[in-house]
């Protein structure tokens, strides 16, 4: 009996050592579920994950959806080997290298024209489909309106984002990792349309121009109307949005034990060149600018290294 | 040389003189691929062979003495490239071939300097007078302002009237929340009367500060794009050579086809006409006409073809399909054997691919498009602005001759 005081007490000081130096690490170290592997992908997003006029525009349909080029979902198939398509080599295609093919399935839920008010729906379907890694990259519409009065406001954009979030939060299984990218600086695309214009054969003035009647997207950014300061506050709102984007992920992944929650703003402080920008409608990335987006925010991403 | 040279007046000048010199059409595009004049390059164009020239030439030391001796003063001037059994393989040898391929990366370095060069000229002129100041910049550029920024304090300093009358002119989203409207239009207004302000300033600023950006964006290239067996149609010495990459099953590939149809029709033995077969994603009219196509090339036949299958293509009343395809090939003189060969054979598939290949290195962005004279043009262009690139090309090639 006296020979089990000893023990009985290194046992005490050990048990003690341990809690203290678990109660010592942040939250965040110990109460995280297992990482699951991202077999399951589903994209988030608005026409930039549709890969929009990236390397195929049909002029009868305007807004043609490149699905094999989308940064996200991007893929090779017959018709693109056929055509000699960029192989963006997206996190799709990246997911299925480094994990293999077994089990993989790839939802695009992003759909041109979507802004933070639709992240909710998308949201719930990425959670229907039981993702294991969403991809988020959303706002841009947010920013690209067709009037300055239809920019939400920072508590607008917010809200939105913080319920589809909470979508996520509520519905995905235990392990899976959200990946929210900043939205892109649309002043930068802005900026290369004179140096593209005439260039490939194309007026990106005209085509900017029938933001005017609704045909094409972002008078707040395009509209040739527009003074030099209207373009600079629509440049700040994608800021603003960009600084919520960042402190909503910060938040959730500090607070959410389940799930792991990424930012980057690589997206927001590329600096595209011409030729990542589609020579069809002198706004969109290209299927190089694609590439790069795959390329950059896989990098800097949950699964890149 | 600098190889962003130009904006001086001078420069200009001499330039322009340069290019007073060369003919609109210095030379023929096709078949042959020559060397161009770095002289008459616009400057971005001159980097990449001047780079070319400072990266090999280390290594190419020993060829170029090997080459001194035959070269005959040409070969002085001239970047090697490769060497096979003794023989070089000069630069000027393949760009012109690549040669809107390497505009388009020009246009990316001309991009990349003009936005660094903006933001160096906003960055000294504002260091530059916040100094003259004696003030931090950030001061200086609360001051070109004129208030804080972007305050909830400047925000309500908007008058209602001007938030109603900018909601009068430009009527929200219908369903917008109208309370959310105005706070939405409140916070533009302050923040663009601010903005406003602060580019007025930085102009001004730039003007004293005599800033403004030198390089001169890079100008389309001429290519020469080798048509080796695509079909042709019109005179081998038409001065106006046209090569349309166009699929025979998309509406925007006929469109463009039957406005060269016109321009041909109204220009007799000006043009000559090449086709290449470039598709669109799951354009399977378009595999299978092309298919076809290169069966009825084979024939002798493609441009009886051509020309059918875009008449049905833009006919609302065509239903345009393979069986309506393979009644035009029989049409034409296509054997029904040709035609199951055509549609199940791979060297046909092989074929159109080895165009895709050649439009997609010559860097056509999509179909349909065009090289006028090595020139790019889109081939969603309205007739009338093809048909002056198409009368300027003729007139400078007739220009030339006289001058010959």
């Amino acid at each position: 009996m006296q020979s089990a005081r000893p023990i009985r007490r290194f046992a005490l000081a050990a048990l003690m050592t341990t809690l203290i130096a678990l109660l010592a690490l942040p939250a965040s170290v110990f109460a995280k579920d297992p990482q699951r592997t991202p077999r399951r992908l589903s994209s988030v997003g608005d026409s930039i994950t549709e890969a929009i006029n990236a390397e195929e525009f049909n002029p009868f349909v305007f807004i043609t959806p490149n699905h094999w080029a989308s940064w996200a979902n991007g893929y090779r198939g017959f018709w693109e080997w056929l055509l000699g398509r960029t192989n963006v080599n997206s996190h799709n295609q990246r997911i299925t290298s480094k994990y293999g093919s077994s089990s993989r399935k790839n939802y695009m839920e992003a759909l041109s024209g979507a802004d933070s008010f639709d992240l909710g729906p998308q949201m719930t379907a990425s959670v229907s489909h039981a993702a294991d890694y969403v991809t988020v990259f959303m706002g841009h519409n947010d920013v690209c309106q067709n009037n300055f009065a239809d920019i939400p406001t920072d508590a607008e954009f917010e809200a939105n984002v913080r319920a589809g979030f909470e979508r996520l939060r509520t519905g995905l299984p235990n392990g899976a990792t959200i990946y929210t990218a900043g939205i892109v600086d649309i002043y930068k695309l802005w900026q290369l349309g004179p140096q593209l214009s005439g260039a490939l054969g194309i007026s990106c003035e005209v085509i900017w121009a029938t933001t005017l009647i609704g045909i094409y997207p972002c008078g707040t950014m395009l509209s040739p109307t527009n003074s030099e300061a209207d373009r600079q506050y629509t440049r700040s709102r994608n800021a603003a949005f960009n600084a919520i984007l960042a402190d909503l992920v910060a938040e959730y992944d500090a607070a959410d034990t389940h799930h792991y929650w990424e930012f980057t703003d690589l997206t927001s402080t590329t600096n595209f060149v011409p030729s990542e920008v589609s020579p069809f409608d002198c706004f969109h990335p290209s299927a190089r600018g694609q590439k790069r987006l795959a390329a950059e925010t896989w990098t800097a991403g949950p699964f890149g290294n | 040389m600098n190889a962003y040279a130009p904006s001086t007046e001078r420069e200009r000048r001499e330039e322009k003189e340069e290019k007073k010199g060369v003919p609109a059409r210095p030379r023929r595009h096709t078949r042959l691929l020559r060397g161009s004049s770095a002289r008459s390059r616009p400057p971005i164009r001159r980097l990449l062979p001047a780079f070319a020239a400072f990266s090999l030439f280390a290594v190419a030391l020993p060829t170029l003495a090997g080459d001194a001796g035959s070269g005959a003063g040409r070969g002085a001037a001239r970047v090697p490239l490769a060497t096979v059994n003794g023989r070089t393989i000069y630069v000027d040898e393949v760009e012109g071939a690549l040669a809107f391929r390497i505009f388009q990366h020009e246009l990316d370095i001309y991009s990349l300097l003009a936005a660094e060069a903006e933001r160096r000229i906003e960055a000294e002129v504002l260091a530059d007078a916040a100094r003259e100041r004696g003030l931090p910049v950030e001061a200086l550029l609360a001051e070109l302002e004129g208030g804080a920024r972007g305050d909830s304090g400047s925000v309500s300093t908007v008058p209602p009237e001007e938030i109603d009358r900018y909601l009068a002119e430009h009527p929200p989203a219908p369903g917008t929340d109208p309370a959310a409207a105005r706070e939405r239009v409140a916070q533009y207004l302050s923040e663009r009367g601010r903005l406003d302000r602060r580019i007025a300033g930085l102009a001004a600023l730039r003007e004293a500060a005599g800033a403004r950006v030198l390089l001169a964006a890079p100008e389309p290239p001429r290519t020469d794009f080798e048509i080796g067996a695509s079909p042709t149609r019109g005179p081998a010495a038409a001065p106006v050579e046209i090569v349309h990459f166009a699929s025979l099953g998309s509406r925007a590939g006929a469109r463009s086809a039957e406005n060269l149809t016109r321009l041909f029709a109204e220009q007799p033995g000006e043009i000559r006409w090449t086709h290449v077969h470039l598709l669109g994603e799951r354009d399977e009219a378009g595999l299978y006409a092309a298919r076809l196509a290169v069966a009825a090339n084979e024939a002798g036949q493609f441009w009886p073809f051509h020309d059918a299958v875009v008449v049905a293509r833009l006919d609302p009343a065509v239903n345009f399909d393979a069986k309506r395809l393979d009644a035009i090939a029989a049409q034409v003189g296509l054997s029904a054997r040709a035609i199951r060969d055509a549609a199940q054979g791979g060297a046909r598939l092989a074929a159109v691919k080895a165009d895709i290949d050649r439009a997609n290195a010559a860097g056509i962005p999509r179909e349909p498009g065009l090289f006028v004279n090595g020139l790019f043009v889109s081939g969603l262009l309205p007739y009338e602005e093809l048909r002056e690139i198409v009368r300027r090309e003729a007139r400078a090639a007739s220009a030339e001759a006289r001058r010959r």
